[in-house]
């Protein structure tokens, strides 16, 4: 299988302290991959390495074979862990913004979305909850037709009817072309959605691989496996 | 880019208009008075401007000044905020070279103080025309009736080249600032910390600008195109005036431009920019 | 939904899918729902619903046609088999957590048989 992502080396430091110890990982195309730690285990670091918003203090990083830069980020559709849009945007101001950056938006993908998602075109960024953010941001985000799709803790902090709109909405947006790397801490919720896991643990790769491969292996769901490992 | 120029005035629009509303009020409360005063000056002498009047007319002042001051850092907040605020979460993952939305927000904030000034300017120049009639413009005709209109015109365009110039320089200058800031001091937020960067920064290279415009006097004669050393213009036409040794306005209302000092003003501001693209697509760590 | 066994995702819908065509809920030669539906409506990754087709097919309870779907088998015996297999699956766990608390398979017998004619 082709390698979309390849990460060799990989070391963030700030100071004294390694966000990322000299991570090795390949991503394979077509794949959703689960990144999974408790906070402060490096997953956002990585994340923000791939997207091009942080730099590598070693190591290399490959997607589609370019380094982060402008190449890349107009083929990976990134969801941060916060609100990204402009305070002064209303909906439809944001769907306007994408389809004049990304030439791999779809507009009526964005409106069906926002249809599912139960959004108002005319609402306001700054007047949504954190719940409806969260949906609009990936509503945005899923509505490119992009190689790779990176999200940040898209179910952290949201109610139960979001995050299963959330879920669906994800699980609706796999086809074969493209590949997802989700970050998550809420193991149980997600786990079923991951062809493949990584464990991240202080900034290390502590496990890696297919997941049923794991749960035939070890005789558990890999959320048990995650309290075990984490200690929760 | 246009895109993102696009967006950017979208997003500060309001924000603009509202300063700019502000100062036409306070225009229009200075022009009041000052009609007031001529009129009470014709009529009777004797205390003119009341204490509130007075105190309405010292604040126009200080508000037109203030809105000035709140724009400009606006606008210039609007690029830091992109270093330290979650919506550069956006910015940065379009896919735009650094030097794409450094150049955004450089037009967009050229824009809008041309805008602020051009509005302010014209709304002035109405307004006096309505409280006065037309008698100033017979005015600034006899001013320059002794002058030629061709020098009139060198004038104009050289003080607007090398004003352009100079703002356009400092501008790039803070927006260095503010990124060189966030580059070397990482997860923190240190209030005044580019504005020190910046007052170094300009300080160094106006020092520099002076001494190379002094080493190589060379000034272009705006009018005949002629390259001239300034112990020419000194001992033909005597100086009257000039912005630094930048611009030189000679006693023949002849305007020269100091070659070296504007091409040394002009590197920098390349420099400047493409070192700022560069470090805000290469270097930020969000 | 959440999968609680500790079995891969595959193998326990795989039995999901079973249960339902022995009671009859998926009569025979009738279409399954496709990957994509069940995918989305078990919140599980379509690739692994994918395997447990794969999976049923390779055990003749399902086949798949062309562009079709995938359909459940038209042999009543392949079905009647799987019900008895099912069946001494259940009875073979029964009977192993009986003689984890110690009952041989006489007493097994002579239980199951007293809870029958009790009705």
């Amino acid at each position: 299988m082709e390698n979309i992502i390849e990460i060799r080396d990989l070391t963030k430091s700030y100071f004294t302290k390694k966000a990322l110890d000299n991570i090795n990982l390949n991503v394979e195309k077509g794949k959703v991959v689960g990144v999974l730690g408790p906070n402060g285990s490096g997953k956002t670091t990585l994340i923000k390495i791939l997207t091009g918003i942080l730099r590598e203090t070693k190591g290399e990083v490959l997607i589609d074979g370019n380094s982060p830069g402008v190449a890349t980020k107009a083929i990976v559709s990134y969801l941060p862990d916060r609100n990204f849009l402009y305070n002064w945007m209303s909906i439809q101001d944001a769907v306007d913004f994408f389809k004049d950056f990304y030439g791999d938006f779809d507009e009526n993908k964005a409106y069906e979305l926002l249809d599912f998602m139960k959004l108002n075109r005319s609402m306001k960024v700054n007047e949504l909850s954190k719940g409806m953010v969260e949906k609009l941001n990936l509503t945005l985000v899923l509505s490119r037709n992009a190689k790779i799709y990176v999200l940040d803790e898209p179910i952290a902090g949201v109610d139960p009817v979001a995050r299963d709109q959330i879920l669906d909405a994800i699980i609706g947006n796999f086809n074969e072309s493209s590949t997802m790397l989700i970050t998550t801490h809420l193991v149980r919720d997600m786990e079923n959605i991951f062809d493949d896991v990584v464990f991240l643990k202080e900034g290390k790769v502590l496990l890696e691989g297919n997941a049923e491969a794991l749960r035939e292996d070890r005789g558990t769901q890999i959320d048990d496996l995650y309290k075990e490992v984490f200690g929760e | 880019m246009r895109k993102l120029i696009k967006y950017e005035i979208k997003g500060s629009y309001k924000f603009i208009l509202g300063i700019i509303a502000i100062v036409l009020i306070a225009s229009t409360i200075i022009q009041l008075n000052v009609l007031k005063e001529i009129k009470n000056d014709i009529r009777i002498s004797g205390p003119s401007m009341s204490i509130f009047e007075g105190f309405m007319f010292a604040l126009s002042i200080l508000v037109i000044f203030g809105a000035f001051l709140v724009a400009f850092f606006h606008i210039i907040g609007s690029f830091r905020k992109e270093l330290y605020e979650d919506r550069g979460y956006l910015t940065f993952t379009l896919p735009l070279s650094g030097n794409r939305i450094l150049g955004a927000k450089l037009i967009v904030a050229n824009i809008w103080f041309l805008a602020l000034g051009t509005s302010t300017l014209v709304f002035n120049v109405i307004l006096t025309t309505i409280l006065h009639g037309t008698k100033w413009i017979e005015t600034i005709r006899k001013i320059f009736g002794v002058i030629e209109p061709n020098i009139i015109y060198s004038i104009i365009i050289s003080s607007l080249v090398v004003t352009t110039i100079s703002f356009i320089l400092t501008l790039v200058l803070v927006y260095l600032s503010i990124t060189l800031s966030r580059v070397s001091v990482k997860n923190k937020r240190i209030g005044g910390l580019w504005f020190i960067v910046f007052i170094i920064l300009n300080g160094i290279l106006g020092f520099i600008t002076v001494k190379v415009s002094t080493l190589f006097p060379y000034f272009l004669n705006l009018n005949n195109f002629s390259i001239v050393h300034n112990y020419d213009i000194y001992s033909f036409t005597g100086i009257t005036s000039g912005l630094g040794q930048l611009l030189l306005y000679g006693g023949d209302f002849n305007s020269y431009i100091n070659i070296f000092g504007n091409l040394f003003q002009i590197a920098i501001a390349v420099l400047g920019f493409m070192g700022t693209g560069y470090l805000i697509e290469k270097k930020i760590d969000l | 939904m959440f999968f609680n066994e500790n079995l891969p995702i595959y193998i326990q819908i795989m039995n999901m899918v079973k249960k339902r065509i022995v009671i009859k809920e998926l009569k025979e030669g009738e279409k399954l729902p496709s990957v994509r539906e069940l995918s989305t409506e078990l919140k599980v990754n379509p690739n692994t619903i994918q395997r447990s087709y794969q999976e049923l097919e390779r055990e003749d309870l399902v086949f798949t046609q062309r562009g079709m779907g995938t359909f459940v088998t038209e042999d009543i015996d392949v079905i009647d088999n799987l019900k008895k297999t099912m069946a001494l699956g259940l009875v073979d766990s029964f009977i192993k957590d009986m003689e984890s608390l110690g009952f041989s398979i006489g007493e097994i017998s002579e239980i199951i048989n007293n809870r029958a004619k009790e009705g």
